[in-house]
């Protein structure tokens, strides 16, 4: 047998006759068994040094470290009290259900906190469903959150929740708790609580179990968090409110003036030109988070064809005739 | 492993986690990729510097150390492929070689830490390979040290296939002659190849 097919065979990269014939070849004696396996050692060896670059080394360091910094640990529960929530089980059945009660909060809330520099942190809960954090935002979820759906939820995030008729799934506010079939929806926590509902069908509830409204998609809806009534239910054009969670951001009814004024403000630079050039038109614009100077001098280019010098901090802009 | 090491992970200092990362990375991943593809590997080592970190006041820190880091990568290693079905009865070759070598691995894991830790063998093999004539070292560097395919290393190098296979075999052989006995023990039989 060839090394090569034998190489070729431990990486999964021969074709299925080779693999047969590999196969066949390892199990005919223990010497070839052994052969192939010294072969994969040697693989190994081989996998140690090619994996032992700085760069990838660099790169593992770096997402352990943004790993343990979202895995704050948030509120430690105390052991006695399912201890003493197991006692007064055997008490009384009435007070059973209060045991229960206090034998789930046994199980301890994990917090994941958007932390980084960046403004969307994006990740997946067990049950396959998707959240977008938004920066400074925090989610909360306990160990048995495959069994009971319920998060906590403070700042913005945007849910894709992934459908589970059996296990329904609640965000919890302050002031508010919003029950969910899979669905997509954006949640603004705050002394207004905000849901904006993208499709699906949501529930708002009191803390106390009262239904508020439900919502249809397209809908935005306010609660107000001192009275805990809907403040507002309208139909909206969800994109503008969600589409942060692709770390982008969206200008409606944008002057050209106004995006040149954006450009200074976020690049650090003054743009000289002529106002009186370029008219009143309100664009929309989208842009990422991430967009150089020249991206961004670009985008003002297909608006309305112009010329740009960069000179340090300065910008000199002329239309092009 | 020296102990200051050892503290400042039980104390959690991130220093102490970088040298950690530093150091292990390259091993716990050729060694996870015994039964793992790449992605699931690299995904596996991440859990194992996760689990340290968050059993870090739980542990004490022994000479044991590194054996106890493979134990867990190894147990990582299981869960992944449960995880991902990759365990998932079939009879393709790939699949009866996978449950194989996952109880190779078991029954033999101490040896094989023992020769993927081996810093010196890993050395002497790739001062060794540069002794080789130029067109058999870089065949042998790209299919060994690039994971490349001989059908890629012959399309790169435009050389037939069959060559690159005689080269190859021919590398193989060079290196088993200069191995020493003892060395081999575990790795070097492979140069049997016939």
């Amino acid at each position: 047998m060839s090394p090569s097919k034998i190489l070729e065979f431990i990486n999964r990269r021969c074709d299925a006759d080779t693999a047969v014939e590999v196969r066949a070849w390892i199990t005919r004696s223990d010497e070839n068994r052994a052969e192939y396996l010294r072969l994969k050692q040697l693989c190994a060896l081989k996998d140690v040094h090619r994996h032992s670059g700085s760069f990838e080394i660099e790169g593992a360091t770096r997402k352990f470290h943004t790993e343990i910094a979202q895995r704050r640990h948030v509120g430690r529960l105390r052991r006695w009290v399912y201890a003493a929530s197991s006692v007064a089980a055997l008490l009384a059945v009435g007070l059973l259900v209060i045991g229960l009660e206090l034998y789930s909060e046994r199980f301890e809330w994990h917090t994941v906190a958007n932390t980084t520099p960046d403004e969307v942190l994006r990740f997946t809960l067990d049950d396959g469903t998707k959240i977008f954090l938004r920066h400074g935002a925090e989610l909360s979820f306990r160990e048995n959150f495959l069994r009971r759906r319920n998060v906590r939820l403070r700042g913005e995030a945007f849910f894709d929740v992934a459908s589970d008729p059996i296990h329904p799934f609640v965000v919890q506010t302050p002031d508010l708790h919003i029950r969910v079939l899979g669905t997509a929806f954006d949640v603004i926590t705050g002394d207004t609580t905000v849901a904006i509902l993208e499709r699906g069908r949501i529930v708002l509830e009191t803390t106390t179990g009262k239904e508020l409204a439900t919502m249809r998609p397209g809908q935005r809806a306010a609660v107000d968090g001192a009275t805990g009534r809907l403040a507002s239910l309208e139909q909206v054009q969800t994109g503008k409110y969600t589409s942060w969670r692709f770390n982008h951001k969206v200008y409606d009814g944008i002057s050209f003036a106004e995006i040149v004024r954006l450009i200074e403000e976020r690049h650090g630079v003054s743009i000289v030109y002529d106002p009186a050039a370029f008219g009143n038109t309100a664009y929309r614009l989208v842009i990422n988070d991430d967009e150089t100077l020249e991206q961004m001098l670009e985008i003002l280019n297909l608006i309305s064809p112009v010329e740009y010098t960069i000179q340090g901090e300065r910008v000199f802009l002329k239309k092009r005739p | 492993m020296d102990t200051e090491l050892l503290e400042g992970l039980s104390r959690g200092q991130q220093e102490a986690f970088d040298r950690l990362i530093r150091e292990y990375y390259p091993r716990l991943m050729g060694y996870a990729r015994l039964l793992l593809d790449e992605e699931n590997a690299r995904d596996t080592v991440q859990e194992v510097f996760l689990y340290v970190w968050e059993h870090r006041s739980r542990l004490h820190f022994t000479a044991g150390f590194q054996s106890y880091l493979f134990r867990i990568c190894h147990s990582r290693m299981l869960d992944t492929i449960k995880r991902r079905k990759l365990f998932e009865v079939s009879d393709s070759p790939f699949d009866l070689q996978l449950r194989e070598d996952a109880a190779w691995l078991e029954h033999n894991n101490d040896d094989i830490v023992r020769t993927i830790c081996n810093k010196q063998l890993l050395e002497r093999i790739l001062s060794l390979a540069d002794e080789l004539p130029e067109k058999r070292r870089e065949v042998f560097r790209l299919s060994l040290l690039h994971d490349m395919s001989n059908a890629e290393i012959s399309e790169l190098l435009d050389i037939p296939r069959r060559t690159v296979e005689g080269h190859l075999y021919h590398a193989l052989r060079f290196l088993r002659a200069r191995i020493p006995k003892e060395e081999l023990l575990l790795l070097m039989g492979l140069l049997l190849l016939r």
